[in-house]
């Protein structure tokens, strides 16, 4: 008897601990663990090793045309969470990442697939939704652990930066993120008065291309069609009026 | 009653005094307890491999004497609800990261308390390490008496005489 009195005694107490610091606690997020200050910090590292793999390009018109798409969708972004900024890259993949401190990285490939300025948009909102909802933190924290991300806060070995790096680039998020992105997305293109179907049109343009390279933030799971199914099923806002992008007149004033 | 205070004597083995064991047991004993320290850092994250160094220790060592026997139990009972406890933080951390769950109030309590039972046990642990050196029984509350009970239990055999029987027909 005196046996079971102990073992009761020992898992009381640890009850009781386990309680008490319950109550002491507060409930922390994921990406938490990072704050946007040190995140800034990681940007800096990470971005040098970007700029040095990718060329920026400097072709005038893509880039008035990223800058036109910018300004719009930043206008129907009620609370950034960052100072977006978008760079256009050299390269024929059709391809955009977002990295650390909103820092979005467009491939030339991916402005000359869209057949609209509005699938460009549709594109990067998506982007900015991995950027407001903290993606890219999440996902790091998540492969590498809160110790490296630490370690590049701290000017790191090299070896390491490249490893992030490479995962920023690649960009592959989990089922739950990249739908989450797309929700954002489909929002902000109704706030900046972009019809957020051009979201599905690009996909089903991609879709279409059997024989064309489909890269690989689009390729991995979700599956195309499950995402262009989810979105197809939204409801548009029922005021909703689209505002073309004026990309022509953006042009004419350089 | 004095019949009966006989019988839960005849129990149990008599426990020897620390002048009465030798040094070997002695460090066998304290063995039980530093070897899983060592089988605690190789098992990290996943706190099972110094479950299982605990059981071949134990099985080893059993059959030397009931006081070696009764520190290898109590080493190896003993760690098993913080054993339990680890691999439950472990994947709850882990689901936590992978799932992109919220660490809410009951996951930091709980974090807190196994930090706190990992501390008190290795305090107690170099504490029974230290006195089985010195020969010594030492007991922890519930894993103490329950190693005692099997460690020190005069077990008697019964005497099977063999007994023949006709074939079946």
């Amino acid at each position: 008897m005196r046996i079971f009195r102990d073992l009761l005694i020992l898992l009381v107490l640890f009850g009781l601990v386990w309680y008490a610091f319950s109550l002491w606690s507060e409930p922390v997020v994921q990406d938490d663990f990072i704050s946007v200050e040190q995140e800034e910090e990681i940007a800096e590292t990470i971005q040098s090793f970007i700029l040095s793999e990718f060329e920026i390009s400097s072709d005038t018109s893509f880039n008035t045309l990223l800058d036109t798409v910018r300004r719009r969708l930043l206008k129907g972004l009620d609370t950034p969470q960052y100072d977006y900024s978008f760079t256009l890259l050299e390269g024929e993949e059709i391809n955009a990442f977002c990295a650390f401190s909103g820092e979005i990285y467009v491939f030339k490939g991916l402005i000359e697939e869209c057949e609209k300025p509005e699938e460009l948009a549709a594109v990067l909102a998506h982007e900015i939704g991995h950027g407001q909802k903290r993606h890219v933190v999440k996902n790091l924290i998540r492969e590498l652990g809160i110790t490296t991300l630490t370690v590049i806060i701290s000017g790191g070995d090299p070896v390491i930066i490249e490893q992030v790096a490479k995962a920023v680039i690649s960009s592959s998020f989990s089922r739950k993120m990249e739908y989450e992105a797309d929700d954002f997305a489909f929002d902000l293109l109704q706030n900046a008065n972009i019809n957020p179907q051009h979201l599905t049109a690009f996909f089903i343009s991609l879709q279409s291309k059997k024989d064309h390279f489909i890269p690989e933030w689009l390729s991995t799971h979700p599956a195309l069609d499950k995402r262009i199914e989810r979105l197809a099923a939204k409801e548009k806002n029922e005021d909703y009026l689209e505002v073309p992008i004026d990309f022509k007149m953006a042009q004419d004033s350089i | 009653m004095q019949e009966q205070q006989i019988q839960e004597q005849n129990k149990y083995k008599k426990i020897p005094q620390p002048n009465e064991i030798p040094t070997r047991e002695r460090e066998d004993a304290m063995g039980s307890y530093f070897m899983m320290f060592a089988a605690l850092a190789a098992g990290l994250p996943l706190p099972i491999i110094n479950l299982i160094a605990a059981v071949i220790y134990y099985y080893i060592n059993k059959k030397k004497s009931a006081f070696v026997h009764f520190h290898a139990l109590q080493s190896l009972i003993s760690q098993l609800p913080t054993s339990l406890m680890n691999i439950v933080l472990v994947f709850w951390t882990v689901r936590n990261f992978f799932y992109d769950l919220e660490f809410s109030r009951l996951y930091f309590g709980y974090l807190a308390a196994v930090v706190i039972a990992n501390v008190f046990y290795l305090i107690m642990s170099i504490v029974a390490a230290i006195w089985a050196r010195k020969g010594r029984m030492y007991y922890f509350l519930f894993f103490g008496p329950l190693s005692y009970k099997v460690a020190f239990a005069n077990k008697v055999e019964p005497v099977k005489d063999f007994e023949n029987r006709a074939p079946r027909l």
